[in-house]
């Protein structure tokens, strides 16, 4: 066992000499704490005039939701709301940069986006129009609105009814708290996922690749361990690489946000964040998910960067298939009128990274047993990165 | 034909490689014999103009090595080269044959001469992946010809030839040394011996002998010796004096060596050939240190 | 001496060989290639994949923009495989310390400056050419400007030059293809990111940014290549 360690600390010594896997990793970190505080510089400008700083916007706005903190959603903060609102005077440019905004109506933006969202409104001035019966049975309408969503898609009628069982269970009413560090988190999260995936891509490529060109190939599996316990060693190597690649930038990125934002929050329903969301999970929970979610598509990313080292001659070639395999997604809209390739198309690593795959409406049906989509995601990624494994065994051990 | 060498040096932060030698060449073949180390691959390198001397010059003819009349009279085959993956020997010659000025007529004509004058005719149309490392030397040898060169420069050109394709080429060189500078350095002693008109020792960056076999050998005619001992006097010899050969025969030491007078009683004087003249002065550094 | 007995001369006794044919040949000066046809073949020493990938990329704008329809984030796409172009771009150019067939170029008449000064201008002229070419196809259907949608496009091309020309300036002949690759990696994920996620970067307010950035990476990319030139004179790695 102990030549296993060994063997395994070779490896990680072979990726972090690297001159170049060294600078990969710190201009990551480097661009990770970068992103996350990306709009926190700067200044807001009304008019073309500076207003305040983004840094002074932010705390402005943490302030004015901490007073609001520890109660609930009622109808009576929504009436605050809407009065709040209602000074400000019609403006053809934005209404944001109306005095009448900044003194009145700026503390209750969170609780208006909430009310745009569940009675489905387009425009500011709309909300004033609403009734007071309309105001008072708020969480009905937005059931309502929840509803008509699911039923607006193009899911079976088991999965519909999946759907709307699953958004029953949401507690009401919300209880209200600042969050923004963790709605800053989950803005962030995308993008922190795609620098682990390209680290992967950068440091693993060389994995068996670079003994090809290197020619220590026929040398390895020569050796007493070459056709067993160095592949094993590599495997693992690789894998546990992605996992702490992973938890260091999740890590980064969660400090670095809540460091600035705050760190409160945790307990409070996701529906503060996005209010239409069927799920009765709170942030923390949907946090720790989505952290699993990328967790597991970066060990799927790093199968597949070792089945493509193992599998063609130059790390080179692996490094160009995975930044296009990367890349390519992104770019491609995803359209929801054909589910099932909707589905499909999220199985793509790269698209694993969606907070959407935790917070969607949709259910789905699979051969009777009824799931969501983050299961299903999890669950593929773990069962190819399985089957995928022992395929780039065999092909560096049969390696000519 | 003259090529001149004056006073060239190549010094790096902490090492002269080449130490301010000069030389004259004519037409024939001129060995370049030296331990690894000595300065060989980069004297022959600064005579190709791949190297940019610390100082001195390089001319032939007048033609100073740094333009590309030199180059167009110059045929090289470094000690290590490589080869674009896709191609063929056909390709490479033909290739080589562009850089070197040739029309595509010349270099078809001369491509497929020169590959059966190396005997890989047969394998021409095989990429060079698939080439042992002999046929790959071989190759080298033909492209270094290929624009009828009036210098010819070879590094190391038998490493990897089996016996068989060392003669031929010793044939093959000595043919060309007819009209043409060649120098070539190496390894192998025999094949020095017996192609090159002249011969040039080199040690750390210098030229410490130079002139025909005969001549350099009387530097060690009448030192060479051999004796068969027992171990301890072995020993002691060994620790003593330059050691050329050392054989364990039947519970004796048989030694062949170097020195000034006859280091024990039944040593006997032997004629000197060129390696021991290679090993006394190759190896003293090393048996010091032993 | 009368034809006959020439002729019965010549069928009666056999010619000697001749000696010394190819030292008598090597006297005449044969003809020579010019230095045009050394060009000419160096044209098609160049790999196909550059063209290919080129053509490749500018049939697809051509037809995304004229033949479907597309949304905006193709503007996007194209400035991530811009950087690919020049990565293979790159790895021409120094294809003969990749393969290490320099030292034996340096050698020849027409040497490896030459080679690497053909390489680069073509290279460098094939690329312009495609650039401008997609961005005239561009013209009219985006909101940018031609202007706008020029630095857009090519700054991130300009970042990758300049990475990899640093690299091969700085490393030796094994690692570079690697480490260009990785460097294109960079380049083209960091710039789909700020096209997704970092919208506002876009706006004219940053046009100064835009401006000064692709001033800086140009002059750096054209430093860096004098670099490379100036280093195709000598071979580099000798002890």
């Amino acid at each position: 066992m102990n030549s296993f360690w060994g063997l395994v600390r070779f490896e990680y010594r072979k990726i972090l000499r690297k001159r170049s896997n060294i600078i990969t990793l710190l201009i990551a970190i480097f661009l990770t704490t970068f992103s996350c505080i990306g709009p926190l510089m700067g200044n807001y400008y009304i008019k073309g005039e500076a207003f305040e700083s983004n840094y002074d916007g932010m705390k402005k706005d943490r302030e004015y939701i901490r007073s609001m903190s520890d109660e609930e959603i009622s109808s009576e903060m929504l009436s605050e709301t809407i009065e709040a609102y209602s000074h400000i005077p019609p403006t053809d440019g934005k209404y944001t940069d109306t005095q009448e905004y900044q003194q009145y109506a700026r503390p209750y933006s969170e609780i208006y986006y909430m009310i745009m969202k569940a009675y489905n409104l387009n425009d500011w001035e709309e909300i004033e129009l609403l009734t007071e019966d309309e105001v008072n049975s708020f969480y009905t309408m937005r059931q309502n609105r929840v509803e008509r969503n699911i039923e607006d898609t193009t899911m079976s009628s088991v999965e519909k009814a999946n759907s709307l069982n699953i958004s029953k269970q949401v507690k009401i009413p919300f209880d209200y708290s600042y969050t923004g560090g963790y709605q800053r988190f989950f803005s962030q999260m995308y993008t922190t996922a795609i620098l682990i995936c390209f680290i992967i891509s950068i440091c693993i490529a060389p994995l068996f690749a670079g003994e090809y060109t290197e020619r220590m190939d026929s040398l390895i599996l020569s050796s007493r361990y070459g056709k067993n316990k160095v592949i094993y060693a590599k495997l693992f190597t690789g894998i546990s690489f992605s996992i702490l690649v992973s938890i260091m930038l999740t890590l980064v990125s969660l400090v670095t946000v809540m460091a600035f934002y705050g760190w409160e929050g945790g307990n409070s329903p996701i529906q503060l964040f996005l209010p239409l969301s069927i799920h009765p999970l709170t942030m923390r929970e949907v946090a720790l998910l989505y952290f699993v979610l990328i967790l597991f598509g970066n060990i799927l990313s790093a199968t597949l960067a070792m089945l493509l080292s193992s599998k063609l001659k130059s790390p080179f070639i692996v490094i160009v298939i995975m930044t296009v395999v990367t890349i390519l997604p992104m770019f491609i809209s995803r359209s929801e009128d054909i589910l099932w390739i909707y589905h499909l198309f999220n199985l793509i690593p790269v698209n694993m990274f969606y907070l959407t795959n935790i917070t969607d409406v949709f259910s789905i049906n699979l051969f009777g047993l009824v799931v969501q989509p983050y299961e299903i995601i999890l669950a593929f990624a773990i069962i190819s990165s399985m089957v995928l494994l022992p395929f780039a065994y065999r092909n560096f051990k049969s390696h000519n | 034909m003259e090529l001149i060498i004056d006073r060239l040096t190549k010094q790096y932060k902490n090492k002269i490689a080449v130490d301010r030698i000069s030389l004259t060449l004519n037409n024939g073949v001129y060995g370049l014999l030296g331990a690894n180390g000595s300065g060989k691959t980069t004297l022959m390198r600064m005579i190709c103009g791949v190297l940019k001397p610390t100082s001195g010059e390089v001319k032939f003819n007048g033609i100073d090595v740094s333009e590309e009349e030199y180059r167009d009279s110059l045929g090289y085959l470094p000690q290590d080269f490589g080869y674009y993956p896709e191609f063929t020997a056909y390709d490479f010659m033909l290739y080589m044959g562009s850089l070197k000025g040739l029309t595509k007529q010349q270099a078809r004509e001369k491509a497929n001469e020169l590959l059966e004058l190396v005997a890989l005719s047969d394998v021409a149309k095989k990429k060079i992946k698939a080439y042992s490392g002999g046929m790959k030397q071989r190759l080298g040898i033909a492209q270094a010809i290929l624009n009828n060169p009036k210098i010819l420069i070879l590094d190391e050109p038998t490493a990897g030839l089996d016996p068989k394709e060392r003669v031929r080429f010793r044939n093959l060189i000595s043919r060309l040394g007819k009209d043409k500078i060649v120098l070539l350095s190496t390894h192998i002693v025999s094949d020095v011996e017996y192609i090159a008109s002249e011969i040039l020792l080199m040690k750390d960056g210098q030229i410490i002998h130079q002139g025909s076999l005969e001549e350099i050998i009387t530097a060690i005619k009448g030192k060479v010796f051999e004796c068969s001992v027992d171990n301890q006097v072995a020993a002691n010899l060994i620790a003593e004096y330059p050691i050329i050969n050392v054989r364990e025969e039947l519970g004796k030491t048989f030694l062949r060596l170097v020195a000034e007078t006859p280091p024990c009683e039944t040593a006997v004087v032997v004629p000197a050939v060129l390696e021991d003249l290679y090993l006394y002065y190759f190896n003293e550094g090393v048996n010091k240190n032993e | 001496m009368s034809n006959n007995l020439k002729r019965e001369l010549k069928s009666a006794f056999e010619a000697p060989i001749p000696t010394r044919k190819s030292s008598f040949l090597s006297q005449f000066n044969y003809p020579r290639a010019s230095r045009f046809d050394f060009f000419k073949r160096q044209v098609g020493y160049i790999r196909k994949r550059v063209w290919i990938l080129s053509g490749f990329l500018f049939i697809g704008t051509l037809l995304g923009l004229y033949c479907y329809k597309v949304s905006t984030s193709f503007v996007w796409m194209v400035s991530s495989v811009l950087p690919f172009i020049s990565l293979v771009s790159m790895n021409e150019i120094v294809r003969s310390t990749t393969y290490n067939m320099d030292e034996l170029e340096m050698s020849c008449k027409h040497n490896f400056l030459e080679i690497s000064l053909i390489r680069i201008g073509l290279l460098g002229i094939g690329n312009v050419l495609v650039l401008i070419g997609i961005l005239f196809l561009f013209v009219g259907k985006t909101d940018f400007g031609f202007f706008r949608l020029g630095l857009y496009l090519t700054t991130p091309y300009l970042l990758n030059c300049y990475g990899s020309l640093f690299a091969i300036n700085r490393l030796k002949s094994r690692e570079i293809t690697y480490v260009c690759g990785s460097v294109t990696a960079f380049v083209s994920t960091l710039n789909a990111l700020f096209t997704m996620q970092i919208n506002i970067i876009y706006t004219e307010r940053y046009w100064v940014f835009w401006i000064a950035t692709f001033i800086a990476l140009a002059v750096l990319s054209a430093i860096e290549a004098v670099k490379l030139i100036k280093k195709t004179g000598e071979l580099q790695w000798s002890l």
